[in-house]
């Protein structure tokens, strides 16, 4: 495991964290928590014209957790809403770039288990606009 | 004296994670087992095995005998009879099966305290007993550092108090005898959470005189799935089943039966046999090394691992900072790095330690800390085991150092 903290990508990531923030004027935001270990990750979002114009997140975690948001958020600013939910596991992983052991990939997808539940949000409060 | 040979006891001890030598300091979750309590459980399951006090032929003859010399030997280490100690799985299981038996006696609107600071198992069945049982639940308060306000206790109304002997997260010892003292005069009953004392220091419940004392036998160098709950005669004599079936029973009738009122009548079921009896290899093992001989050496490891760990700049210690108090652990965080990430990081140098909350919720939230790491020891760690952890601690700074968690 000793190599992961080897990893420039990585390490670039947590000392040079982007989009790392509370949103104060999100218009959309969501929490999740690792049940496994207690990380905590918030993400928040502006959303115009159908785009996320701007997401950033924030949370309390490992390095893995932290730098693999860090990762993902940096590829998605400004994407469709509706290409949020095509974001795969797999793809977080490979992003991430790293073989991870078990427990560590939970870290690892802490994020998208927080873009899905943002997606979630998100579809529910277009269905309420629609009605 | 505990001398370095004694490693070679822990055949686990030997192996290698990775291309490292493993440093097991993850002794608080669990301990190793010394080669003889391996071999123990191995000479059961291969000559001896059958089924309890249910057979005449010699197989079955030799397992119980073999079955109730264990709960002699494990009564005996910790000075009661064996008809007061109960088996269980483990610390979790003692608790659970005091809370909806026993407090079942107390009378409706009696109050049972615990501290802030317990382990999970002995809280949330005190949490759900008391609220089915339509009992008071308190919680004495502690200070940042751990320590106990006996004068709450004392000039408390309470019939029943569950309180862990070292905790697990803070490393501190409890003054159990004290509390046992003030619930004296309170006519209270004490329930102890023995789990990290037991390998730790030496024991007599009878002497200690508190009322209930539980252990998990995988925590002092046994095999997982057995542990023990010391009950008082008295209270044992006047207290509900737990679990029923097969083996704690008197007599059975259609419409009614009765139970054993010894430690037997909470043997439901086929018991764990062999564990029991791998138990009392290991607390033979205790006895022959010497608990008081372990006490010291551990000790004098656990300080030089404190102090050690004090001067490593940006290292936040948790618990009491009177190390005579302390036993067996410490609780720590490196500034800037979370505490998996350490795990992570150390576990690439052969070094197992936790990290995490420890089942210990409540009091990392009242510390404002969402996690912490954790190194524990066991007779088998000396000082060198102690520099190994410090280098990875200062490599851990320097690889994630400065990261803002
Ligand atoms: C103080 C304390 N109480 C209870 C327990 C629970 O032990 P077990 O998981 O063996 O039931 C532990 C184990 O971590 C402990 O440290």
């Amino acid at each position: 495991m000793s190599d992961l903290y080897a990893r420039e990508n990585m390490l670039d990531h947590i000392k040079n964290p982007r989009n790392r923030g509370k949103m104060v004027n999100a218009d959309i935001k969501t929490k999740v928590v690792n049940r496994h270990c207690g990380d905590i990750l918030s993400l928040y979002a502006n959303i115009e014209a159908g785009k996320i114009k701007k997401i950033t997140f924030d949370g309390d975690g490992c390095a893995v957790a932290m730098s693999s948001a860090s990762m993902i958020l940096e590829d998605i600013q400004g994407i469709d809403l509706k290409n949020l939910s095509k974001v795969t596991k797999k793809q977080v992983l490979k992003n991430f770039g790293q073989d991870l052991t078990p427990s560590r990939q939970n870290c690892a997808l802490l994020v998208l288990e927080g873009l899905q539940q943002l997606n979630k949000k998100l579809n529910k409060n277009a269905k309420k606009d629609e009605e | 004296m505990i001398t370095k040979s004694i490693k070679k006891d822990f055949p686990i001890l030997s192996r290698k994670v990775g291309k490292k030598q493993l440093v097991y300091l993850d002794n608080s979750a669990t301990t190793q087992s010394p080669k003889v309590v391996i071999d123990s459980l191995t000479d059961f399951y291969t000559n001896h095995r059958a089924n309890v006090h249910r057979g005449i032929h010699m197989l079955s003859e030799e397992s119980t005998v073999m079955y109730e010399q264990s709960r002699k030997t494990i009564a005996h280490f910790f000075g009661v009879t064996p008809s007061e100690m109960v088996f269980v799985r483990n610390t979790t299981e003692a608790s659970n099966l005091v809370a909806f038996t026993f407090l079942q006696t107390l009378k409706k609107g009696s109050t049972v305290m615990i501290s802030e600071f317990e382990h999970h198992s002995n809280l949330i069945p005190w949490q759900i007993a008391c609220k089915q049982l339509k009992l008071n639940f308190k919680t004495a308060p502690v200070n940042s550092e751990g320590e106990l306000d006996l004068n709450f206790i004392k000039n408390s109304d309470f019939s029943f108090i569950a309180i862990n002997h070292i905790s697990n997260f803070l490393g501190n010892i409890n003054p159990v005898h004290k509390i046992i003292e003030i619930a004296k005069e309170k006519k209270a009953y004490v329930y102890i959470d023995g789990a990290q004392a037991v390998a730790r220091v030496p024991l007599n419940f009878k002497k200690l005189d508190c009322d209930f004392y539980s252990f998990s036998g995988h925590k002092i160098y046994g095999p997982f799935g057995i542990g023990g709950l010391y009950v008082k005669k008295q209270i044992l004599e006047s207290m509900p089943p737990f679990m029923t079936g097969g083996g704690m029973i008197v007599d059975v009738g259609i419409k009614k039966s009765s139970f054993l009122k010894d430690s037997e009548g909470y043997d439901a079921g086929t018991p764990n046999v062999g564990g029991s009896i791998a138990l009392a290899s290991a607390l033979d093992y205790v006895t022959q090394v010497g608990i008081k001989e372990i006490a010291k050496h551990e000790h004098a490891v656990l300080t030089y691992m404190y102090e050690s760990l004090l001067k490593v700049s940006g290292v936040e210690i948790y618990g009491t900072k009177k190390v005579s108090n302390r036993a067996g652990l410490v609780s720590f965080n490196l500034k800037g790095v979370h505490s998996h990430d350490l795990a992570s990081i150390l576990d690439g140098e052969g070094i197992a330690i936790r990290s995490g909350t420890h089942c210990v919720i409540p009091m990392h939230k009242k510390l404002n800390i969402s996690s912490s790491a954790r190194a524990s020891l066991a007779l088998y760690n000396f000082k060198e085991d102690v520099d190994v952890l410090i280098e990875g601690v200062k490599k851990s700074k320097k690889i994630l150092g400065g990261y803002n968690v």
